[in-house]
């Protein structure tokens, strides 16, 4: 099915005007309108690093903001030939700054407790003795390696490449429900399964990291 | 259209709000494929989507009926079918909810959704 033809002025303000009064198929029009026209404006004005999903995302969590709030769009304060379009590429590139912030954070915290701490090469005067510093690194590689070899140890096939998934940062849930092979469950159902999953691979990690 | 789309109104599948959480309760209560859902609506599967993404009709009497009739004409689906859906899959999600459900809906089927059981790590 193609895209549908862009709207016009009155046709912004009357799909507007009808997500306002609740008209119950205005939701589904206006996906059908602008949700890939907020893709490709997301791609074309950002890093092509990034990934795919997320750019989605943040056009669909635009769109899904003005469906539930459509009055938070208020026509008169907003200019310009098409100002429903344009509120919401501001809309969808705000949401896509707070995904790639969340991941910036989730990433930090995942590292952290794997990473050789850069305070405890203050401690020991890292810039008189580098030679202390590599060793300390080798160790805490070596650390990892046996604590992931504990870790890795009965997991299923699927357990250890959701392992791996976790150790490289991955987020998408869809993902982790395809090495699982449960990708052809209802996206609830993946989360759940996927999230237990990982909950007893931290539990392990926590218990040979910590002892 | 197919991708884009068809991943939202997933994302979206467990969103009261919206039409495609009672449908996909439904779906699944009544163990229907997308195919024999569409068969039953009378219209293409691709029209699915479009109706997933919908409002979800307001539960009150007179606007139901409103909601229903506004979405079957805009996309051509059988209202009575359209009708027994949602009120199966809004009762459905109620009865989840813990919170009776509101006059003149459908008792909800047994739903019993497959189960991928996983052993506890000890």
């Amino acid at each position: 099915m193609a895209s549908p033809a862009p709207l016009s002025l009155d046709e912004e303000l009357d799909l507007h005007r009808r997500l306002v009064d609740g008209d119950a198929v205005a939701p589904a029009q206006l996906a059908e309108v602008y949700l890939d026209r907020l893709i490709d404006f997301l791609k074309g004005t950002n890093d092509k690093s990034i990934p795919r999903e997320f750019i989605a995302d943040a056009a669909g969590d635009a769109l899904v903001s003005l469906i539930k709030k459509p009055a938070s769009f208020d026509p008169g304060r907003n200019s310009g030939e098409l100002p429903l379009w344009a509120y919401l590429k501001m809309a969808a590139k705000r949401d896509l700054q707070n995904i790639l912030s969340k991941e910036q954070r989730r990433k930090k915290k995942s590292l952290k407790n794997v990473e050789l701490s850069e305070e405890a090469g203050k401690y020991l005067g890292a810039d008189k003795e580098p030679a202390m510093i590599l060793q300390l690194k080798e160790e805490a590689e070596k650390a990892e390696r046996e604590i992931l070899t504990a870790v890795r140890q009965g997991l299923s096939a699927g357990e250890l490449q959701v392992l791996d998934l976790m150790l490289q940062g991955e987020r998408k849930t869809a993902v982790f429900a395809e090495a699982l092979g449960i990708a052809d469950l209802p996206p609830s159902e993946q989360e759940a399964l996927v999230q237990r999953v990982k909950n007893k691979l931290n539990k392990r990690l926590e218990r040979r990291t910590h002892g | 259209m197919a991708e884009p789309l068809e991943n939202l109104a997933r994302r979206l599948e467990d969103d009261p709000f919206f039409l495609g959480c009672a449908l996909r309760l439904y779906t699944t209560s009544a163990r229907l494929s997308e195919q024999e859902l569409a068969e039953r609506l009378g219209c293409p599967v691709q029209t699915l989507v479009l109706l997933r993404l919908c409002r979800a009709p307001k539960p009150e009497g007179r606007q139901f009926q409103k909601d229903i009739a506004r979405i079957a004409d805009t996309y051509q689906v059988h209202a009575d079918v359209l009708t027994d859906a949602v009120r199966r899959g809004q009762a459905i999600w109620h009865l989840r909810q813990g919170t009776a459900s509101g006059a003149g809906s459908l008792l909800a089927a047994r739903d019993s959704d497959g189960d991928v059981n996983l052993e506890e790590d000890r």
